[in-house]
C-alpha cells in the first residue's frame, strides 16, 4: 500500500494498540504503521483508557484477555466515555471465536474481531474499513451539522414570524368595536379567528350626526395576506367614515375600485349600515356578504336588501344602499358566513334559520347575554368538529333611553 | 534515482537467541542500526532456538529501521522458520531459501 | 525439597528436575526436556515446538514470579507416553492473573494473554494451570 501523502497528516489514521505482550503489541504497530496508520501501544487496559483520555483516536486495536482491566470492560468504558465523540473503530482481537462471547464483545461495542495470530491481509482489511467508516462518519457529521444549523436559522425565523403575528393580532384585536354603548346604540359581539389571524374585521365609527357607521368585512382566504387585506378596507372604510347613504355608496364603490385595481384574485364580503337610532332608520349595502338579520319589537326578519357584488369582482359594480326600519329596541346582526357555514357533528351547516331562532329567542336577555347565547349554541353544535372559517358577529340595539327609574 | 545500495548484512552468531542471548545481541546491533539502514540482510544460518524475546530484539531491530525497512531472512532452521510463521512475524520479515532469492527480494 | 518447605510435593518421581529459577536454568530445563524426547522419538517440529513452550513458561516464571521475593526454584516433570508429552512446570512464586492462562470469558479455554501465551497456546495441544496452595501448576499436553 502506498503510504499517505505526508501533507495531508488528518488522512493518518490514529492507532491505539492495546496488547500485555510487548512482542505482539510492537508487531501490530510495525504492520499497522505499514499501512499508513500512526501507532502508539498500552501495555494494558488501564493505560489504554488513560491514553483514550488523553488523545485522539480512530481505532483501537486490543487484546482480549488481559490481567485487570481487559478488553471487554476496556471496550465498555471507552464507549461510555466517548458516546458523543466522533468515530471510534474497535478491533478486538481473539482466539478462534466463541459465539457467546463474541455476542458480549458486540453488546460492548467492538465493531470487528481479527484471529490471533494476527494475519497481515486481515489487518489490513481491519484498517481499511475502519478508514472508510471514518470517512462516512466525518460526512455525516458534516450534514448533521449543516442540518443544525438550518434547523437553528429555520426556528430563530419562526420566532420572528410569531413574533410578528402576535403582534398583528393584537392591532387586529384593538380594530375591534369596545363592546358596550356608542351613543343610544349598544353592541356586543363574536369574534374568533381560526388562525391567529383573521380575514374578518368588523368597525363601529361613530359618527357627528349620533349615528354610527357598522361594517364587517370578510376578505376571502385565511392567514396572513387576507389579514392585511382587511386591515386595509377597514382602515379605508373608517378614513372615508360615510355619513349618508350617498357617500356609503361612493364610499362601497371606492373601495371595489381600488380592489379591482389591485389585479389580483383577492376580493371581499361587506355588509355596510349607516345607522341613525334618531330617525329609527338605517341604510345597508350587503356586498355579496349573507344578510342581516333585524329583530324588531314586532318581528324578526332577515334583510334581503341592498344586495350588489363583492367588492374586487367587477370595476364598475353599483352599491345602491336600502333602507330598514330600526326603531327602539331593535338588535341588528351582522355576520360572516363562517357562522352560518358552520358544520355540525351531523355534516349539517348552523344556517340561517337556526341563527334567526337564535336572535329571536335571544330578545328575552340583554344583548352581551343574547350573543354570548349565540356562540354557546354555535359551539354545542359544533361540537368537537370546531370550525374551520373565522367566526365574527356584531349584534347592535337602538337602546330605549335608560330612566333614571 | 540512484541505484539502491546493497543491503546490510547481519549474521547472528549465536546459536540460541533466548531470553539469556537477547541483551548481548541488542548490544550487538545497536551500532549496525544508527545509521538506519533501510534493508537488511539476515543470517539465521548459525541459531538454532529463538524464544519470543530474541523474536523481541529482532522486531526491534525493524522496528529502529523506520518506515519502508525491509528485512529478508535467510539459513532460518525448519523450528525458528515455525516460530516466524506461528507468531505471522513472516509478514514483517521475508523467509527465503537462498542468499540470491533475499538479495532479489531487498534489490 | 529444599525450595517449597510449606508446599505439599508429592514424592519426587524419576525425570522430574528441580532448577533455580533464572534464565541460565532455562537452557538447563530445554536441555533436559531436548534428552527426554530424543529418547522417546519425539520428532524435531514437536520438540522445537514444545522446547519453545516450555522456554516461553519458564521465561514467565523468571521474569515475573518471584519478582519482590527471593529466588525460588522451577520443577519439571516429563512424561511421555504413546507419543504424547505431558510436561508439568510447578513453581512457588506469585500466580499469574487469571487471565494469563485460564481463561474464563472463553469457555473453551483460549487463553491468549501476556508475552508468550500466544506462543505457548499455538505449539501445545492443551494448556491447564492452577495455582493452589501457593503452589503453580502448569500443564502442557503435546502429540500422541
Amino acid at each position: 500500500m502506498a503510504p499517505p501523502s505526508p501533507n495531508r497528516p488528518s488522512s493518518r489514521l490514529k492507532v491505539l494498540v492495546v496488547d500485555d505482550d510487548e512482542l505482539m503489541a510492537e508487531v501490530l504497530a510495525i504492520q499497522l504503521e505499514g499501512f499508513g496508520c500512526s501507532v502508539e501501544t498500552a501495555c494494558d487496559g488501564g493505560h489504554g483508557l488513560a491514553r483514550l483520555a488523553e488523545a485522539h483516536f480512530d481505532m483501537v486495536v486490543t487484546d482480549w484477555q488481559m490481567p485487570g482491566i481487559d478488553g471487554m470492560e476496556l471496550v465498555r468504558r471507552a464507549r461510555a466515555a466517548r458516546r458523543r465523540e466522533g468515530y471510534l473503530h474497535i478491533l478486538m482481537m481473539t482466539a478462534r471465536g466463541d459465539a457467546q462471547a463474541m455476542r458480549s464483545a458486540v453488546e460492548a461495542g467492538v465493531d470487528d474481531f481479527i484471529e490471533k495470530p494476527v494475519e497481515a491481509i486481515k489487518l489490513e482489511f481491519a484498517v481499511e474499513t475502519a478508514r472508510r467508516n471514518r470517512l462516512l462518519h466525518r460526512k455525516l457529521e458534516r450534514r448533521n451539522n449543516m442540518l443544525a444549523s438550518a434547523h437553528q436559522r429555520t426556528r430563530e425565523a419562526l420566532q420572528h414570524v410569531r413574533a410578528d403575528l402576535e403582534a398583528a393580532h393584537s392591532l387586529q384585536r384593538r380594530l375591534l368595536p369596545e363592546p358596550g354603548t356608542m351613543g343610544t346604540l349598544d353592541l356586543a359581539l363574536i369574534y374568533r379567528p381560526t388562525a391567529e389571524l383573521g380575514g374578518d374585521t368588523i368597525g363601529a365609527a361613530p359618527l357627528r350626526e349620533g349615528g354610527v357607521l357598522l361594517f364587517l368585512i370578510d376578505v376571502k382566504g385565511h392567514g396572513v395576506p387576507a389579514a392585511l387585506d382587511s386591515f386595509h378596507l377597514h382602515h379605508r372604510l373608517n378614513q372615508l367614515r360615510p355619513k349618508t347613504p350617498e357617500e356609503l355608496s361612493e364610499a362601497l364603490g371606492l373601495l371595489n375600485a381600488e380592489v379591482c385595481e389591485r389585479g389580483d384574485e383577492d376580493y371581499a364580503t361587506i355588509a355596510a349600515c349607516l345607522l341613525l337610532p334618531e330617525w329609527e332608520e338605517g341604510w345597508l349595502i350587503c356586498a355579496g356578504h349573507p344578510p342581516p338579520v333585524l329583530a324588531r319589537p314586532d318581528r324578526t326578519e332577515v334583510l334581503t336588501g341592498g344586495r350588489a357584488m363583492p367588492v374586487g369582482w367587477f370595476p364598475d359594480t353599483p352599491y345602491e344602499p336600502v333602507r330598514f326600519d330600526f326603531p327602539v329596541g331593535s338588535r341588528l346582526v351582522l355576520y360572516s358566513d363562517g357562522v352560518t357555514e358552520s358544520t355540525g357533528t351531523a355534516g349539517e351547516e348552523f344556517g340561517l334559520e337556526r341563527l334567526c331562532t337564535g336572535v329571536e329567542a335571544g330578545r328575552a336577555l340583554s344583548l352581551p347575554a343574547s350573543v354570548e347565547a349565540i356562540e354557546a349554541e354555535l359551539a354545542r353544535f359544533c361540537g368537537r368538529a370546531g370550525n374551520d372559517d373565522d367566526l365574527s358577529l356584531i349584534a347592535i340595539e337602538n337602546a330605549p333611553l335608560k330612566g333614571p327609574q | 534515482m540512484t541505484a539502491p545500495a546493497s543491503p546490510l548484512t547481519i549474521t547472528v552468531e549465536q546459536p540460541r537467541l533466548d531470553a539469556m542471548a537477547a541483551a548481548p545481541f541488542r548490544a550487538t546491533l545497536d551500532p549496525l542500526l544508527v545509521d538506519q539502514p533501510d534493508r537488511i540482510l539476515l543470517d539465521l544460518t548459525p541459531v538454532g532456538f529463538i524464544d519470543s524475546t530474541g523474536l523481541g530484539v529482532l522486531v526491534s531491530m525493524l522496528k529502529r529501521m523506520g518506515p519502508g525497512g525491509r528485512v529478508a531472512v535467510v539459513g532460518a532452521a525448519p523450528g525458528v522458520r515455525r516460530l516466524f510463521e506461528l507468531t505471522r512475524l513472516d509478514s514483517l520479515f521475508r523467509l527465503c531459501d537462498s542468499e540470491d532469492e533475499a538479495r532479489a527480494i531487498l534489490a | 525439597m529444599p525450595s517449597s518447605p510449606d508446599a505439599r510435593h508429592e514424592p519426587t518421581p524419576p525425570g522430574e528436575l528441580v532448577v533455580p529459577a533464572d534464565l541460565a536454568s532455562v537452557r538447563a530445563l530445554a536441555e533436559h526436556l531436548r534428552q527426554a524426547c530424543s529418547r522417546a522419538g519425539i520428532d524435531d517440529m514437536a520438540l522445537f515446538e514444545l522446547e519453545l513452550a516450555l522456554v516461553e513458561a519458564a521465561n514467565n516464571i523468571v521474569e515475573h514470579g518471584y519478582v519482590g521475593q527471593d529466588a525460588g526454584s522451577i520443577t519439571l516433570a516429563i512424561a511421555i507416553e504413546s507419543g504424547r508429552v505431558h510436561l508439568t512446570l510447578t513453581d512457588t512464586g506469585s500466580p499469574v492473573p487469571p487471565a494469563f492462562f485460564a481463561n474464563t470469558a472463553l469457555p473453551e479455554g483460549h487463553a491468549t494473554s501476556g508475552r508468550g501465551a500466544a506462543i505457548i497456546h499455538g505449539c501445545t495441544d492443551e494448556v491447564a494451570y492452577e495455582s493452589r496452595d501457593g503452589v503453580n501448576r502448569l500443564v502442557l499436553t503435546k502429540g500422541g
